[in-house]
């Protein structure tokens, strides 16, 4: 935190770029990664936190069951930032069928989304597919 | 244990207090469910999860406290949970989770609502 309280502004072109292997022990990145992000971009502090359990759940969502990489990609702008979300499989994640708790953890996944995201869903651009959420800063109503 | 969780565990009667300290995630998450589940195997039918330690928790601890619950509820126990963090709370909140648990902010209210 500095004494400089100015917000800084991103052109889309400008998208901060994270990849990672799936693996349980480094979700922690995604979530920092947004957090710095989000507070970067003049996020109040219940929005940044908001911001990051987002990401996480973005992550969850995408790499349900597999293998490989992920990719996340920040489109920070004037008003929002945009997260995309896409995955490189590498395999099917072992045999075992999934836990009735981790339907759960993804329909929960869904609704964290849908309530703390301004809107969320799936793209593609034809070489690969991605999903995403958007979520700006004028949900921030927590500093005094 | 993982550098990244604590987890402790006291008795208030016959009723296992278990306190949870750091950020329950998809890492951690797993080893949550381990220790709650051998209490449950152990003939604890009623648990306390004391979260107030908790900073950060995501849909996969949500996953582990429901499934957990009801397990409880099966053998005509309970789950209570004691929370104060707002941002904790919530993602309960959020879920639709606050009609399902018992949510209290101390550990002596909720072995109370949970004591036979």
């Amino acid at each position: 935190v500095t004494e400089n309280t100015e917000c800084r502004r991103w052109s889309k072109e400008e998208a901060i770029r994270l990849s990672f292997p799936v693996q349980s022990d480094l979700m922690v990145l995604a979530r920092i990664t947004g957090a710095t992000i989000a507070a970067a971009a003049g996020f109040g502090v219940d929005t940044v936190e908001d911001f990051r359990l987002a990401v996480e759940e973005l992550c969850l969502l995408v790499q349900r069951h597999q293998e490989g990489t992920l990719h996340l990609a920040f489109l920070p702008s004037d008003e929002e930032i945009e997260v995309r979300c896409s995955l490189s499989p590498t395999e099917a994640l072992g045999t075992e069928s999934p836990e009735a708790s981790d339907d759960m953890a993804y329909q929960f996944s869904q609704q964290i989304l849908d309530s703390i995201s301004d809107t969320w869903g799936e793209g593609g651009d034809g070489s690969e597919s991605y999903m995403w959420f958007r979520m700006g800063a004028a949900q921030t109503v927590d500093e005094a | 244990m993982n550098d990244r969780l604590a987890i402790s565990e006291r008795r208030e009667g016959v009723v296992p207090i278990v306190a949870v300290e750091g950020e329950i995630d998809i890492a951690v998450a797993p080893e949550l469910r381990r220790h709650l589940e051998d209490l449950l195997d152990e003939g604890n039918s009623s648990i306390v999860v004391d979260l107030t330690g908790v900073s950060f928790l995501d849909s996969t601890a949500l996953g582990v406290l429901i499934s957990i619950l009801k397990r409880c509820q099966a053998s005509e126990g309970d789950l209570c949970l004691v929370a104060k963090d707002p941002q904790v709370l919530r993602v309960f909140e959020i879920t639709g989770l606050t009609d399902v648990f018992s949510i209290v902010g101390s550990a002596a209210k909720a072995v109370e609502l949970v004591s036979p």
